[in-house]
This record gives structure tokens, C-alpha cells and sequence, in this order.
């Protein structure tokens, strides 16, 4: 089967893939392939962005190899670093699902031997780039200057890395970008590597596979603003008010230079509050927004077509709400949208929510007590592996919606405050009477209990998430009765 | 054959039946009664138990605490048998009454329990109860 790899390039690029996570791990069917190799590039080693979903890629690495290859349900995606592709371990590069830049932690002056150069050159230097661009470390990223970016990034294509990804890439496997238009990073990294891909005369091995490989880029125009410091405060910051122009001016040159690429996604969104203005390392950690998570949607809606559908003209796709509203619920999704990922994401909300409140009393459960749960959670490392994916502060999937719900333009459609089953979806609630109490714990248990019962594992965490799995397909259709 | 099994089942550990003059009454009437009654009531709150709260109700009364419960209730009943049967036999009420139930209360124990062993994996919610063993997932 056929593998997709999904170059992330910048701050966006890891953000936009942290929500595809959260998205696999809830089960979103992706067709036409059976892995995902996701490559972050991203020269700031310590970018909080980057970290945290390089932490939980390799959380959810270990949830998925604990359950095997499945057909659907959570975490039945297989993500895999690049280095695992070879399946031999032959793969002389890291097993990392991040590009080693190499610790390149010198000024972008030295970098390019600015000092060595003749005086003509260094002039040519100086009208190219400010003295900014030249004295900033580069390990830092390009802190939103993709013309300091389309010069270190070019060097990345002679990597090990690079020459690895080319060997092992097989006729019909797929490649997507993910990139910034307005930032440094990205807006250099993406037209930069799908030149050096599609290029016929390219020095990397496999160039007819990758020249004709069905290429797809989800490009993120501005959605968020940053803080200006105050007039007379000498601080170091990115200028938010330059993406609008940086975007327009990569546009133009999208537009007339932009070759091989079958599909492209253009998502943005009017910056609400301005966030923090941390140009790099571990303080740029911006909260994840509704735009990164319909970004992440564009791999999904990428694979769906055919090799036919996305060989003919290129496409292009924008993507819009059915109402613009500030707190974005399902019904505000389009159709097509709705039915990729709200059951999914329902379903996975109340395992999360029923795993991390109620499991820990269900001791006496035939569920539990039928695999001995209690004692596996205690000693088995994939169930604290699992606690990491759902409830970590940094990077799980509690804060993730957290975040999502902090921003003007919220994504709202599941509360997570809310400890009521009958309640927790905000487009659908369940009518409750004497008689009908919806789903509570004792509805829950019922249903896992029922659901283990032809579940014929006898490892406690494949039989555990199989059960959730059953448990909550019949609470949303039976139950909600969410259509 | 049901009268000498039940007779046999209880004067093992009672011995023969007081007040000498109603030993027939006991063999012949109060014994086999009080013994079927006793295993068909163990068996229709083992099904109840497992098959109706636990299968076709689901009602959430899973958990061992509650199969305590009907354990007890099922001894109470198990309690209650004797003094009806002998009561309502016209036998003369003696200490060996007492005995008599009170080793009712036993046997309903141990059936009851083997009764659970032997059901429990027909039922949904409460296969685990009050343990998981002899059954496997």
C-alpha cells in the first residue's frame, strides 16, 4: 500500500499536524494509504510548537503499535518516522519525525561566509537582507523572513534525510505540504522542496517516481495577529503586520512559478486577539486554532480523491463555514466536513472523557475485571502512554480543545467542562426523563460490558480501546442519534 | 429416591430428626420440601440475578456487593423454609428446628455459590461476579 508523506515546515506546519493527530486518533478514515510518514522540517530545535507535537507523534506511535494494524477505529492510522519506512533497519538517519538541521546555531552572516565574501558581493548580501536577517542565529528559524529561509533551506535537499526519503520512495506514494504563506519557515520551505522534487534534473535518487508523484499543499494564509511591543522598547519580535503583504507577495510568485502540484489548499482566517509575540524556540507555543485543525482536513479530503481525479488540471480549494460565527460548532461545518469527523470526534470525546473520569471506579466491571484493567493500567506502559495522549498538559488532547476553545473564534463544538454525557456535544443534546436517564456512567458500563463481550482479545489495552470503541458507536447512535 | 437424598443430605450433619415422634414427618415431608424448595428458589435467584438484572435489564447491579446481597437474601429465605415447613406440618418446634435451618443457611450458600460458577458466564454484566475464575475471557 501506499504511503503519504507529509512534509510540516515551520511553527504551522507542526501545529497543523498536531490536529491531524488528534484527528487519527480519533478514527478519521484516511483512503488510499496505509501510513503516514510525517517529516517536520523546522531549523528552532527548541520551538515549543514543534516539540510538543513531535512528543505526541511519538505518544501516538506507541498507542497505535500496541493495538496493530486495524482497518478503523482509534489510533488505527499508522504514523511512522521516516527512518522506519525501510522496515530492515538499514536507515542511517535518525529515528526522529524531525529533520536534523545539524545544530546549525550560527548567524545567518556566518552562514553564508559574509565576512569572506568580496566587496561587491557583500553588497548584493546587504540589498537582499537586512542586517536583522544577517545577525540572527539561525537556530532560532527565520523568524518570518523566507528570504533568509529559501537560502538555508536549500541546503537540506543534499541531507542524508532527504536522499533517504527519495530512496524509499515507491511509485504511488503521495506527498503533502503543509506551510505558512506569511511566516519564514514555511513560505521558503514549501515552493523550495516541491521545486527540488518536480525537477526532472534533480541530483535525488528516484526522480521519476518523485517527479510524477501526486503532490498535494495546504497553504496557510494569515489567521492569527502578534503582539507589537510599545513604541521606544527595544525587543525582539516578529512584525505581524507584514504577513499580510509577505502572503500577497508569495501569492504572486505562487502563481507564476508554482509547478507540479496537483492540489492546493488555501486556508486563513481575520486574526482575532493578538497572541504572544515569541519569535522562537520553546516560548513560541501558540495555543492550536480552528484554522490548524480544517488545515489538517485537507490531507483527509487530499487522499480521498483518485490517482485519476488529482492527475488531470491542478485544483484548488478554499474552505469555508456555513455561518461566520465566533463559536464554531458541527452545524457550522459544511456537510462534507460533518460527516469526515464529528461521530469521530464524538465518540473519541466521550472515551476520553468517560476513560479519564469514571474507568478508575469500574474496577468490578466485567470489562475490566474480564482482562484485569486494574492491574494492566498499573504495570503496562502503553496505558500511561495513553494518559499521556489524552490528559497531558502540554500536548494532549484535553489541552488541545482547551486551546481550541480559548481563541475569539472558537471551536466549540464539544465541552469539555461539561461532566454531563447528555451534554457534552453542543449541537445535539439528549432529551433526559424519568425513564430515559441518556448516557451516564451506569449507560457507559452497560454498553462496555456488552461491547467486551465479543471482543475476544486477552491483552487488556486492545481489548479496552476495542471496547470504547463499540461502546461509544452505539451510545452515538443509539443514544445522541447524531446524523 | 428425592425423600432419602434430602433425608440423607441433612441428618449427616443434623442427625435423626427431634422430637423422636415426628422423625417420619421430617424424612418423609419437611426434608424433601424444604430441600427442593431450596434448590429451586438458589436457582431462580441465580437466574435472576445473572440472567434478568445482569443480561436482559442491565441495571447496573454488577458489582460483588450485590451478589452479597442476594446471597443473603436467598439464606434469609433459606432461613425462613424450615420454620414454615415444620410449623406448617404441625411439628412440635425444638432446638433441632433451629439446627435444621441454620444448616439450610449453609447448603444455600454453597449452592447458591456453585450455582454462580456454573451460570455466570451466560450473563452480560456480570460474568466477573463474584469472580472471574473458571471462566476466561
Amino acid at each position: 500500500m501506499a504511503k503519504l508523506f507529509v512534509f510540516g515546515i515551520g511553527g504551522t506546519g507542526s501545529r497543523v499536524i498536531r490536529s491531524l493527530v488528534m484527528l487519527m486518533a480519533a478514527g478519521v478514515k484516511i483512503q488510499s494509504c496505509d501510513k503516514i510518514v510525517p517529516i517536520i522540517i523546522d531549523p528552532d530545535t527548541q520551538n515549543g510548537d514543534m516539540n510538543r507535537t513531535v512528543e505526541l507523534l511519538k505518544t501516538y506511535k506507541h498507542i497505535h503499535d500496541a493495538l496493530g494494524r486495524r482497518e478503523e477505529g482509534f489510533f488505527h492510522t499508522d504514523i511512522s518516522t521516516l527512518s522506519s519506512i525501510a522496515g530492515d533497519g538499514t536507515a542511517k538517519i535518525r529515528d526522529s519525525f524531525v529533520y536534523d538541521f545539524g545544530g546549525i546555531n550560527k548567524p545567518f552572516k556566518d552562514h553564508v561566509g559574509y565576512n569572506q565574501l568580496d566587496v561587491e558581493s557583500q553588497a548584493l548580501i546587504d540589498l537582499l537582507f537586512t542586517p536583522e536577517n544577517l545577525n540572527n542565529s539561525l537556530d532560532v528559524g527565520f523568524r518570518g523572513s523566507p528570504n533568509v529561509g529559501s537560502v538555508v533551506l536549500n541546503e537540506i535537499i543534499d541531507s542524508p534525510e532527504m536522499r533517504f526519503f527519495a530512496s524509499n520512495f515507491q511509485s504511488g506514494d503521495r506527498i503533502f505540504f503543509v506551510s505558512s504563506i506569511f511566516g519564514g519557515t514555511g513560505a521558503a520551505g514549501f515552493p523550495l522542496l516541491l521545486k527540488n522534487f518536480k525537477d526532472s534534473r534533480t541530483g535525488l535518487p528516484n526522480a521519476a517516481s518523485l517527479n510524477a508523484a501526486l503532490t498535494g499543499a495546504m497553504v496557510v494564509l494569515p489567521y492569527f495577529s502578534l503582539e507589537q511591543p510599545a513604541a521606544g522598547v527595544e525587543a525582539d519580535f516578529i512584525d505581524s503586520n507584514t504577513f499580510t503583504t509577505k502572503a500577497k507577495d508569495a501569492l504572486s510568485y505562487y502563481q507564476n512559478h508554482l509547478n507540479g502540484v496537483n492540489a492546493v489548499y488555501y486556508m486563513g482566517d481575520t486574526p482575532d486577539k493578538p497572541m504572544e509575540n515569541n519569535p522562537g524556540r520553546a516560548s513560541q507555543r501558540n495555543d492550536a486554532h480552528l484554522v490548524e485543525l480544517l488545515s489538517a482536513l485537507a490531507i483527509v479530503d487530499f487522499m480521498d480523491y483518485s490517482d485519476d481525479e488529482l492527475s488531470g488540471n491542478e485544483t484548488f480549494h478554499e474552505y469555508g463555514l456555513r455561518e461566520d460565527v465566533s463559536n464554531v460548532q458541527f452545524q457550522h461545518l459544511d456537510s462534507e466536513t460533518r460527516d469526515r469527523i464529528a461521530k469521530q470526534l464524538i465518540r473519541f470525546h466521550y472515551f476520553e472523557r468517560y476513560y479519564t473520569t469514571h474507568l478508575p471506579g469500574d474496577a468490578q466491571a466485567a470489562y475490566a475485571k474480564g482482562v484485569d484493567l486494574t492491574g494492566a493500567i498499573r504495570n503496562e506502559p502503553v496505558f500511561k502512554e495513553l494518559n499521556k495522549f489524552l490528559a497531558n498538559p502540554e500536548f494532549g488532547y484535553q489541552s488541545w480543545l482547551r486551546e481550541l476553545s480559548r481563541k475569539e473564534r472558537t471551536f466549540d463544538a464539544l465541552n469539555l467542562s461539561e461532566t454531563d454525557f447528555n451534554r457534552m456535544v453542543s449541537d445535539k443534546h439528549i432529551e433526559t426523563g424519568f425513564l430515559n436517564k441518556g448516557i451516564h456512567q451506569g449507560s457507559f458500563v452497560k454498553e462496555l460490558n456488552r461491547a467486551s463481550e465479543s471482543i475476544s482479545d486477552r491483552d487488556a489495552f486492545k481489548a479496552t480501546i476495542k471496547a470504547f470503541e463499540k461502546a461509544t458507536d452505539t451510545l452515538v447512535e443509539d443514544k445522541l442519534k447524531y446524523s | 429416591m428425592i425423600q432419602q437424598f434430602f433425608s440423607g443430605l441433612y441428618e449427616l450433619v443434623l442427625g435423626r430428626p427431634i422430637p423422636a415422634n415426628f422423625t417420619n414427618d421430617y424424612r418423609e415431608v419437611v426434608f424433601p420440601n424444604t430441600g427442593l424448595m431450596l434448590f429451586i428458589i438458589t436457582l431462580a435467584m441465580v437466574l435472576v440475578y445473572y440472567y434478568v438484572l445482569n443480561r436482559m435489564m442491565s441495571t447496573g447491579l454488577y458489582k460483588p456487593r450485590h451478589w452479597v446481597i442476594f446471597l443473603v437474601l436467598n439464606a434469609v429465605i433459606a432461613f425462613i423454609i424450615p420454620i414454615a415447613q415444620v410449623s406448617g406440618n404441625d411439628i412440635e418446634t425444638h432446638s433441632y428446628t433451629y439446627m435444621f435451618a441454620f444448616v439450610n443457611v449453609i447448603y444455600s450458600l454453597i449452592l447458591f455459590f456453585v450455582f454462580s460458577l456454573l451460570l455466570k458466564r451466560g450473563s452480560v454484566q456480570a460474568w466477573t461476579t463474584p469472580m472471574k475464575w473458571p471462566n476466561k475471557k
